[in-house]
């Protein structure tokens, strides 16, 4: 069922348009702190910044998963069900008073294997991510149910709690820990053969393929590692909330797209850094903490989160156009809006 | 001459696959829960099959034309509480429905328009959308419910019109003219067309934006009607109650045989996929299963239907080989 398709000329990695478009990130961030710390005196304060990295510190795990699967033209809407199945046997695990590290551990594993399972049914069987992620979603979510039955797990031990919830100094713990996972993205993403070829997959599939990239195993690694860091972002945020039940992890897939998106990775694949994607999911907590303080409802949230994803990927879109409008011929650029690839 | 037996196979196997997974889930839940095949719960399985459809068929329309709209859970409720929202302020309930019907059309109009002139990816836009008209929703009834108390809203779901639930003629109303829209007119052939291959409608000289806005306007008008039916089920306005139908309705046209890749649908399929989703759910709560057991089931079924398409697509083009 391939439908062929003319490839956009694109410079690999960066081109024009990719400069103007992290750029334009950046100036969108400096704006949003500027204004907000014109109109409210709370908000320049250094516990609201530190508040601010906190919340986006989750959201950031999340989103740099998603943002693997998205450059190798992929979806995982599977993160929600991933996490909460994960959770929920770490909370049982800590609950029974077994070491902090094993549950930890264990919670990382049953993210790896859901994980697992999702790319060998992209790969193996060949559905699309879409259908696949949200099949396991729905499946995952079922069997989370069954295994937790309504019940609420809370009180969760120290050592556990620190990751989440505990401050080195005056910062919050998880701040570290994003910087962490921040560091080895862009080690991975800049300075491994992995990264390049996640880039060369998400251009061209099949120019991958016929070169030579073993196109299975790479996708198979990308859905782990989303399933991985799917189920550590259920840790953090279950050390932070200090309780558990069958529903967390409710709303994670679609903070994790919408930050990415944000973010600046096309949704086409083969385009995206994880600066972007750090810029993306701070836009998404800074929009969230500026409205709480200028006295929005967060029932408001919604509506500006979204708005804001779909104005940044027209945004994205025109920048890379008008970048690339002396290379690309003009129905190959048209085609890159309009398909979608059966995800 | 053929022998009849061989005609008999012949007229069974043009019968659609997914109407043998409906039978048999049926057969297996007559035989499994003695509630499931009286007239009350048929009634039942058409009051919670009517929203499903209906949106389904709609989402058919989408990704026909290769996109998709995943904004129709959240206009599912936009319908209802905007239609809450207009009874409680002493609109008369039909001109509320209208209003309701008329809110999602316009936010369908925008998602149409953003996928069309900015190019960008529809399932990013409709994403954007899902959040934009739940948010909205949740502003309309500041987080809560509004309940509908007006008699005649609320008569649209719970009464009969000759002999059969109403929810049950709306539904076959919205599948007959879907069905005519896109086998009967040229926006059917277009929607094909443009879902098969956009640059080649574009240069057959086909209104390729202007479609694309149609489709999504198509979609969206059917989550409004859905959410006047699931509303008047409800009684009440709130923001969450089509959450997730979105992903029942993909399943339902995927299930039904209709391919994410566009240029291709059926409407008998997406109503017998919505079937098959809503005898599932039904039935499987009947013998007392958690929703989110029953979800789970849904969603293997979902990835067996499509394992089984392809199967059946790559037999299919071997045998042309």
């Amino acid at each position: 069922m391939q439908t062929t398709r003319p490839i956009p000329a694109r410079k690999v990695p960066r081109s024009r348009g990719e400069i103007l478009a992290s750029l334009s990130r950046v100036l969108v961030l400096l704006v949003m702190v500027v204004t907000m710390a014109c109109l409210s005196p709370a908000f320049l304060t250094t516990g609201n910044m530190l508040n601010v990295l906190r919340q986006a510190a989750p959201i950031f795990v999340l989103a740099a998963g998603q943002m693997l699967v998205i450059l190798a033209r992929g979806i995982d809407l599977s993160m929600d069900s991933v996490a909460a199945l994960s959770g929920v046997v770490v909370a049982t695990m800590l609950e029974q008073e077994m070491p902090v590290a094993a549950a930890m551990v264990t919670g990382l594993a049953i993210g790896a294997v859901l994980g697992l399972l999702n790319g060998l049914v992209v790969t193996k069987i060949k559905l699309p991510p879409f259908v696949t992620t949200f099949g396991t979603l729905l499946l995952f979510k079922g069997l989370t149910v069954l295994y937790i039955d309504g019940k609420v797990i809370w009180g969760f031990p120290e050592a556990f709690r620190f990751f989440g919830a505990g401050r080195i100094g005056a910062v919050p713990a998880v701040i570290f820990v994003a910087l962490a996972i921040f560091a080895c993205f862009h080690v991975l993403l800049r300075y491994t053969t992995f990264g390049r070829k996640l880039y060369a997959i998400g251009a061209n599939p099949e120019a991958s393929r016929v070169s030579g990239i073993k196109i299975d195993r790479l996708l198979v690694a990308v859905y782990v590692i989303s399933g991985v860091l799917a189920a550590f972002a259920c840790e953090l945020y279950i050390s932070r909330l200090n309780s558990a039940k069958s529903d967390i992890g409710e709303g994670f897939s679609m903070d994790a797209i919408a930050a990415t998106l944000i973010g600046g990775t096309s949704f086409e694949g083969g385009i995206g850094t994880i600066e972007g994607t750090l810029t993306g999911a701070l836009i998404i907590i800074l929009l969230r903490n500026a409205m709480n303080l200028l006295g929005i409802s967060p029932l408001w949230h919604g509506f500006v989160t979204g708005a804001v994803m779909v104005l940044a990927v027209i945004g994205d879109g025109l920048l890379r156009r008008a970048a690339t409008r002396h290379i690309a011929e003009p129905h190959a650029v048209r085609e890159a809006g309009g398909a979608t690839e059966g995800r | 001459m053929e022998k009849p037996s061989a005609r008999l196979i012949l007229w069974l196997s043009r019968i659609p696959s997914t109407f043998w997974i409906l039978f048999a889930l049926t057969v297996a839940f007559s035989l499994l829960a003695p509630q499931f095949p009286t007239r009350d719960n048929l009634d039942n399985i058409t009051r919670q099959g009517a929203v499903l459809t209906i949106t389904a068929v709609g989402m058919m329309v989408a990704i026909a034309s290769a996109g998709i709209d995943l904004s129709v859970g959240a206009l599912i409720g936009l319908s209802g509480t905007v239609i809450a929202f207009s009874i409680r302020s002493g609109v008369a309930w039909p001109v509320a429905a209208a209003v309701g019907i008329v809110a999602c059309g316009v936010c369908g109009l925008v998602s149409g328009l953003v996928v069309a002139k900015a190019r960008i990816y529809p399932f990013v836009v409709t994403f954007g959308m899902l959040y934009m008209s739940r948010s909205v929703s949740l502003g309309i009834t500041q987080g809560g419910s509004i309940h509908i108390s007006d008699e005649g809203f609320a008569a649209i779901a719970h009464n009969q019109f000759a002999g059969l639930p109403i929810p049950l003629w709306i539904t076959l109303a919205m599948i007959t003219l879907v069905a005519l829209l896109m086998r009967r007119t040229v926006f059917g052939r277009y929607v094909f067309a443009i879902g098969n291959d956009a640059t080649g409608a574009e240069w057959m000289g086909i209104k390729v934006d202007l479609h694309k806005v149609l489709v999504y306007l198509l979609s969206s008008l059917m989550a409004g009607v859905a959410g006047v039916v699931l509303a008047s089920r409800v009684v009440t306005g709130n923001a969450l109650v089509g959450q997730g139908t979105e992903f029942d309705a993909i399943a339902a046209v995927v299930i039904g045989g209709t391919a994410l890749t566009g240029g291709s649908g059926s409407v008998l399929g997406t109503v017998l996929g919505a079937l098959v989703i809503t005898v599932l759910r039904n039935g499987l709560s009947l013998l007392g299963l958690a929703s989110e057991v029953s979800s789970a089931i849904t969603g293997v079924t979902l990835m067996l239907a499509v394992i089984l398409a392809q199967a059946v697509y790559r037999g299919g083009t071997r045998a042309n080989h």
